[in-house]
């Protein structure tokens, strides 16, 4: 690594971990200041304490400014060049090569490759049926009006996310895993499709049979390029009109007067007031 | 030190704002124009709010002059049980099919802010597949916060789940707008375990957005998921010609947001793409009226290496190749190894993050003074003159909601006044109840806070009838056809207490502004016995906190 990359690196690495620092002292003086409230329970703001508090991280917030101007000042003095990369995933290029191999006889790696392929597909079909479970679960909870009574407002979102935040963090993660697993295999696969690929330089004409469908896939998309020009101009068409009636009724039926009542009046719970 | 200079110098040149950059700050100041507002400590009344602003704008900002699109959205589907939301509806479906994402990459105060800390000089987290991933946070998000919530409190209460528990343009434009304000000191009252929620969010928000382009666009804005939807029909926008597309992906490669393909529902359309495509495959759409040149070289075909050299080096994400003429057009080039040698990219891509050049300086041709120049300069006039009647209208013509503080505070004698009773006969006098405590409610059925508390005053009515008299007046610009469905499916016509509409006196002023009222809501006025007022304050009210109040007086 170059001296001015190495000092721009340790530099972004301080000024990184300086920028977390002055975020924990905004949180930690967010949290000073509703604790030490003057009523009863000692969870109250007031101007005093929050003025009191926020000159406390005063000083500090101006050494991080000072730092933030400095690195700046630093990216002019030691400037370093960003490198470009197009980056193309092991799938996207095992699926380009597949697509322009010609028909033939199966081979080992045309085998190998086509188990891995057909790996992917189930991992994503697995995700698939996961996300969907996970939607339909959420769906019915979040659609069932006997948990949104109102009573009491907050504990009921908290039940809210305690039920549906479960699903959607599992949903997530599965989908991270199986785009682990895609990767992995999708490298497999490529290293059979390369050598498959290879072959086609110097194979006869009879060559590898590989995906009967990629040529009609082909032609499919190119149909579909052909009808695109007007599809978008349908659906164009279809989009304005349908805005054009919405607004107009809406401007009619007094619902532009409901957004003019609700914006000229301070929503203190949109803001935190309440 | 003349060296030191001269790169300063160049530094400025490279990173001067772009226009993309320009448009940003101006749509900020423009959705903001009533600075009067921040000096005043009071927002904007007037009809301008109409209108929604395309992107995320909080209408409790005290400069905001437009309503914010997502906001409204939430509370036409809060509103839902009384009457369709289709104007927002509309709003939005017409601000997709014109400018789609484009919105988020030009016109939204947020995405600025986000993109100005993103310039902080500290380490980057690059996109990957697992970032695309959480990027479908954001519809979650959507569907659970600002859909699912507001509809399914719509027979209830009104809930605006987004806006009340994660939006950060709401915490700091609108609260620490009007926290700042000596006039609003009343309003940290009000501040409970909501706010410091909100406040902490918008810290990490913050923080992240230093080391994660556009954090809370990528992740968290449903506007921008909702946008995402009609990206694809958009008229403005980013396009790419299949035609010229050799696939190489560098666009791709160069984006910071987590698109697969350029315009699909997660690109903001901010054009940094357009100057790196080395086949001027990308353009604007309608780009007859825009001038934003590729000015790289095409790489001729005869300099495309052949297909074996793919099974050179083993890499797995080295892109491959074929002659054009043999493959019948495909040419992708490959950029790992040796990118000086296939694609001719301008020095400026090649050199530090110059988001802010907005232009390949190097490369550039003269510019002819044509008819593409007089349309920009014509557009630009047009904008410059748009934002001076803006600021000049709201700061120096329109009216401010100054408070009343007249008779009004704690210890004043509450003037007389008689409202109509609202769905029950007769009238309420205030002058008839002499000798009984009374509170007077300010209230609105769109206010969620509002309706969650009313209640409370029907249960202490309940304890103490014989010495207390409560009226709650909706002060929300509403009319009695409206609230009296409203009061009739909540059972609140067999309330005790009484429900009034406020009304304009000889003066002008309603009781809610006779009161101290501006444009906050629910506001409580307890007066004792004598009719001398004890409290007066904006914000909800707990039970407890009404009972020790109201005994000391009873």
């Amino acid at each position: 690594m170059k001296k001015e990359e190495k000092i721009r690196l340790y530099y972004g690495i301080f000024l990184g971990i300086f920028t977390v620092a002055v975020g924990i002292l905004f949180i930690v003086q967010a949290a000073l200041i509703y604790y030490g409230g003057d009523s009863p329970d000692g969870k109250n703001y007031t101007r005093e304490i929050a003025g009191e508090k926020l000159k406390q991280i005063l000083i500090p917030l101006c050494f991080y400014i000072a730092a933030v101007i400095a690195g700046f000042v630093l990216s002019v003095v030691f400037p370093v060049t960003a490198k470009l990369k197009a980056k193309r995933s092991a799938g996207e290029t095992a699926a380009f090569l597949r697509r322009r191999l010609p028909i033939g006889e199966p081979t080992e790696e045309f085998l190998r490759a086509k188990k891995w392929e057909k790996a992917r597909w189930g991992v994503r079909a697995a995700a698939l049926c996961v996300c969907l479970a996970a939607g339909i679960a959420s769906a019915v909870y979040l659609f069932d009006p006997v948990h949104f009574t109102g009573e009491d407002l907050n504990p009921e979102i908290l039940r809210m996310l305690q039920n549906v935040l479960p699903w959607v963090g599992a949903a997530f993660l599965f989908v991270c895993g199986a785009c682990l697993f895609d990767g992995i295999a999708a490298k497999r696969e490529l290293v059979d499709v390369k050598t498959l690929t290879a072959k086609k330089l110097g194979a006869p004409q009879n060559g590898f049979v590989f995906d009967k469908l990629t040529d009609n896939c082909e032609s499919g998309a190119q149909t579909v390029l052909r009808h695109e020009k007007w599809i978008l101009l349908g659906v164009r068409l279809a989009l304005l009109v349908a805005g054009l009636t919405l607004l107009f009724v809406g401007i009619f039926d007094g619902g532009a007067n409901d957004v003019l009542i609700k914006a000229i009046n301070i929503c203190t719970e949109c803001i935190g007031l309440g | 030190m003349k060296k030191f200079f001269g790169k300063v110098k160049d530094w400025f040149k490279r990173h001067k704002p772009s226009k993309r950059r320009l448009i940003q700050l101006y749509a900020a100041l423009l959705y903001n124009a009533n600075i009067k507002g921040f000096l005043s400590g009071s927002i904007y009344k007037g009809g301008s709010k109409y209108l929604c602003v395309p992107g995320l704008n909080c209408y409790s900002c005290p400069g905001a002059v437009g309503a914010c699109p997502l906001g409204a959205l939430q509370n036409a589907l809060a509103a839902s049980g009384t009457r369709a939301p289709t104007y927002v509806f509309g709003i939005i479906i017409l601000f997709g099919l014109i400018l789609g994402r484009t919105i988020c990459g030009f016109l939204c105060p947020v995405g600025l802010g986000q993109e100005l800390l993103y310039k902080i000089k500290t380490p980057k987290l690059k996109k990957s597949r697992y970032t695309r991933i959480f990027s479908y946070l954001k519809y979650v998000i959507l569907l659970v916060l600002v859909v699912a919530i507001p509809l399914m409190y719509a027979q209830v209460l009104p809930v605006p789940g987004f806006c009340k528990y994660i939006c950060p343009a709401g915490t700091f434009g609108g609260a620490l707008g009007l926290l700042v304000h000596p006039e609003n000191a009343d309003m940290f009252g009000m501040l409970g375990p909501l706010f410091t929620w909100k406040f902490v969010l918008l810290a990490a928000f913050c923080v992240a957005s230093v080391f994660i382009f556009r954090f809370f666009c990528r992740f968290f804005c449903p506007l921008g998921a909702l946008y995402g939807f009609f990206n694809r029909f958009a008229l403005i926008g980013v396009k790419l010609d299949k035609n010229k597309c050799t696939d190489c992906g560098l666009c791709v490669a160069h984006c910071k947001m987590d698109v697969k393909r350029v315009g699909d529902h997660e690109c903001i359309n901010c054009g940094e793409c357009i100057s790196v495509c080395p086949a001027k495959a990308l353009s604007w759409k309608g780009s007859k009226l825009f001038i934003r040149e590729n000015t790289v070289d095409p790489v001729p075909a005869e300099e495309a290496k052949p297909l074996g050299a793919l099974l050179k080096g083993g890499s797995a994400q080295t892109a491959i190749e074929e002659p054009a003429a043999a493959a019948g057009g495909v040419v992708l080039t490959e950029v790992e190894t040796a990118p000086a040698e296939a694609v001719r990219l301008p020095e400026t891509v090649q050199t530090e993050n110059t988001a802010d050049s907005g232009s390949c300086a190097a490369a550039k041709p003269k510019k002819k003074l044509g008819r593409g120049f007089w349309l920009q300069f014509a557009a630009w006039a047009a904008a410059l003159a748009l934002l001076l009647g803006a600021l000049l209208y709201y700061n120096v013509f329109a009216e401010s909601g100054k408070r009343y503080t007249e008779g009004n505070q704690v210890g004043d004698l509450c003037a007389d006044f008689t409202l109509d009773k609202l769905g029950k006969e007769g009238e309420f006098a205030l002058s008839e109840t002499r000798g009984k405590v009374v509170i007077i409610n300010f209230w609105a059925t769109w206010c969620g806070p509002c309706v969650a508390e009313l209640p409370h005053f029907e249960e202490l009515y309940r304890k103490y009838s014989e010495e207390l008299e409560v009226i709650a007046v909706d002060s929300g610009n509403e009319t009695a056809s409206a609230v009296l469905p409203f009061l009739e499916a909540r059972g609140w016509l067999d309330y005790g207490i009484s429900f009034a509409m406020d009304e304009e006196g000889e003066d002008g002023m309603n009781l809610f502004r006779r009161l101290g009222g501006t444009d906050s809501l629910p506001m409580t006025v307890v007066l004792d016995r004598e009719g001398v007022i004890v409290y007066n304050s904006i914000g909800s009210v707990t039970y407890e906190k009404l009972e020790e109040i109201v005994t000391p007086c009873l």
